[in-house]
């Protein structure tokens, strides 16, 4: 199990010098650098070349990167916004708040309702609640969450006047945005919860279940269940990354302040420090959660971390 | 299902329940037989949406009611009536006529990403699949890293570094759609090389060139026509949503996600903006996935628990 936990993380700290690597130097090719964003197009070539030479533009890609790293790693210093001269550290951990509250919030209610209508979909596989979650699934997929996002605004915002549509700050705010991102979720979850319970109602083992008598509680809580359980706790992982990682879309939809927003306000004001570190973050944040869920499959399942994986 | 006896019935009683049994059985025959048709639905409803849309961008100027871009300031914000079937924006253009354009430029940006990705991701795949070793190694390690990111976060970086518009979100959609054709090519390519007929092939001294043009690539057609298509739909999602935010298609082009942005300014006065452009993106990637779930059940039914979970998390680039 240590073995497996080590290589994992080591496996994780490669993935993640490789995006940083890949990051970084993709955003160096980018035309204009910081200086160019800092004093646009009116100063001499004097004056740029002693801003360029301040800001260490001018050294070589490689040395660069490496001191980039090492203030990243040993100080947490991922540089300041071109824009707003603010470290870079200290907007990114304000803004991965209110991502990590939407983001959980969302994926509570996407597994809470999905896992339940997956469940009782699959307890009567081809009955008319299964047919109508299928059907839901299946729209579910298709429907753009930016599409959902406005109609929801025009309906609880605009013409009930339910909700509020802009910003954070209340709990009231949190409730449109959740939806928008935690309906496809949940299409996906109940999918998922109805393939990998249908899979395993028709086992051996839960057939030798019934057989000795066992009630059907017994036989969903401590057979069932925990069997159906591993597809979807990747799944959770993975839908966790993408939505911790910034949900971009919703959250410039519903102004909402995290890191997806900040990121894309960034990428329009050609700020690429802020760019980079947000990547960064969103990257540590998704490896570390796949490494989480391969030690939480271990745990569940003995039979893989034996493997020579 | 075994007749069963209800006890303290009688005999006309038990008639009765036995009927009722049998008549629930024809129903749920009847919902089996529905079900049925629900999956081959697949396929033709997939293929009828898909048709429209192919035929829609065909034909966009023959069916639109007006130029797309012919401004009429008299006429902002009309409803949806008979001379504007959706309604005009606020520039007076007519939104039918918007919509309609931009199943071209949904095409227009969707397939040549796919081509993009599909293309490298094949030739990737092969070799790394055929010639294993080191190479594969180091493949197959950046594509775990490729793939370890949103795939929108990543077409995101993309725009950063080349200025949003429709090409960088056709080449940004591109690049990001490579690990998912490399993955399945590289894995068909590991098994195929071992078969007997890659063996015959190269007993007769054909040229690795050929054998993996010419006898390996024919084999994984199945799967890849699958992953095309339901890709396709993932790019028209995932490019609906760039353009919407501001980094994909820029106004004036007549884009889904595009027309959307701006409708959502003057959503309280005109509904019509923000409504008929979504009804056009969700018809079109329903299209695709249902086309795409019905040749996999056709093509390749093997492909169905893998690909229908993987669809749900990492192709997810339209959703987040």
């Amino acid at each position: 199990m240590l073995r497996f936990l080590v290589r994992r993380l080591l496996g994780a700290l490669a993935v993640l010098l490789a995006v940083s690597f890949f990051t970084f130097v993709m955003l160096e090719l980018a035309p204009g650098d910081a200086a160019d964003t800092l004093v646009g197009e009116t100063a001499s070539a004097e004056q740029m070349a002693a801003i360029r030479s301040s800001m260490g533009l001018d050294l070589p890609l490689l040395v660069r990167y490496s001191n980039f790293l090492t203030a990243a790693v040993f100080d947490g210093d991922l540089g300041h916004s071109v824009i707003s001269g603010r470290p870079v550290g200290t907007l990114v951990a304000e803004r991965f708040k209110y991502t990590f509250v939407l983001a959980v919030t969302a994926m509570s209610v996407a597994v809470a309702v999905g896992g339940l209508a997956g469940a009782v979909a699959a307890a009567r596989p081809r009955g008319w609640f299964d047919l109508l979650v299928m059907g839901f699934m299946t729209l579910g997929q298709a429907l753009p969450t930016f599409w959902i996002a406005l109609l929801m605004i025009l309906v609880f915002g605009l013409h009930l006047r339910w909700l509020p549509v802009l910003g954070a700050g209340t709990p009231q705010h949190l409730i449109l945005p959740t939806i928008a991102l935690a309906l496809p979720a949940a299409a996906v979850v109940a999918r998922l919860v109805r393939a990998s319970l249908l899979d395993v109602k028709g086992a051996d083992y839960v057939r030798t279940a019934r057989a000795k008598g066992l009630g059907p509680v017994t036989v969903w809580g401590r057979h069932l269940l925990p069997n159906s359980l591993m597809p979807v706790i990747t799944l959770i992982g993975l839908y966790l990354g993408q939505m911790l990682g910034g949900a971009f879309v919703i959250e410039t939809i519903f102004g909402w302040p995290g890191l997806g927003r900040l990121l894309v306000q960034a990428v329009f004001d050609r700020d690429l420090p802020v760019v980079l570190g947000s990547v960064l973050l969103i990257a540590v944040i998704v490896v570390f959660l796949n490494v989480l869920v391969d030690v939480v499959h271990a745990l569940l399942d003995p039979r893989i971390g034996h493997e020579a994986v | 299902m075994t007749v069963r006896i209800e006890p303290g019935l009688h005999q006309g009683e038990q008639a009765q329940a036995s009927l009722g049994r049998g008549l629930r059985r024809v129903r749920t025959r009847q919902r089996r037989g529905l079900m049925w048709a629900l999956q081959r639905l697949n396929l033709t409803v997939g293929g009828l949406l898909i048709g429209t849309l192919l035929l829609t961008a065909l034909f966009a100027p023959l069916l639109a009611v007006a130029s797309p871009d012919a401004i009429a300031p008299a006429s902002r914000f009309q409803p949806p009536g008979l001379a504007h079937p959706f309604g005009t924006d606020g520039l007076g253009r007519d939104l039918f006529s918007r919509v309609v354009y931009g199943a071209r430029t949904a095409l227009q940006m969707a397939v040549p990403a796919v081509m993009i990705g599909s293309f490298a991701g094949i030739i990737l795949g092969l070799l790394a699949g055929y010639y294993c070793g080191t190479l594969d190694q180091i493949l197959s390690r950046m594509m775990d890293a490729w793939l370890a990111l949103p795939g929108l976060l990543l077409a995101i970086v993309f725009v950063a570094l080349l200025g949003p518009s429709l090409q960088t979100t056709v080449i940004a959609l591109g690049l990001v759609g490579i690990p998912g054709y490399y993955r399945m090519v590289r894995n068909g390519t590991l098994s195929a090389r071992e078969m007997l007929y890659v063996e015959a092939a190269r007993t007769l001294g054909l040229g690795d060139g050929r054998i993996l043009l010419r006898h390996i690539l024919p084999n994984l057609t199945s799967p890849l026509v699958v992953l095309i298509t339901l890709r396709l739909g993932t790019v028209i999602l995932a490019g609906g949503a760039l353009s919407f935010i501001g980094l994909g298609a820029q106004p004036p082009t007549p884009e889904w996600g595009a027309l959307l942005a701006s409708g959502r300014d003057s959503m309280d006065r005109a509904w019509w903006v923000a409504f008929f452009p979504g009804m056009a993106i969700t018809a079109s990637v329903m299209g695709f996935n249902l086309l795409g779930d019905g040749l996999r059940d056709l093509l390749a039914p093997e492909m169905a628990q893998e690909y229908r979970t993987h669809a749900g998390a990492d192709e997810d680039e339209g959703r987040s």
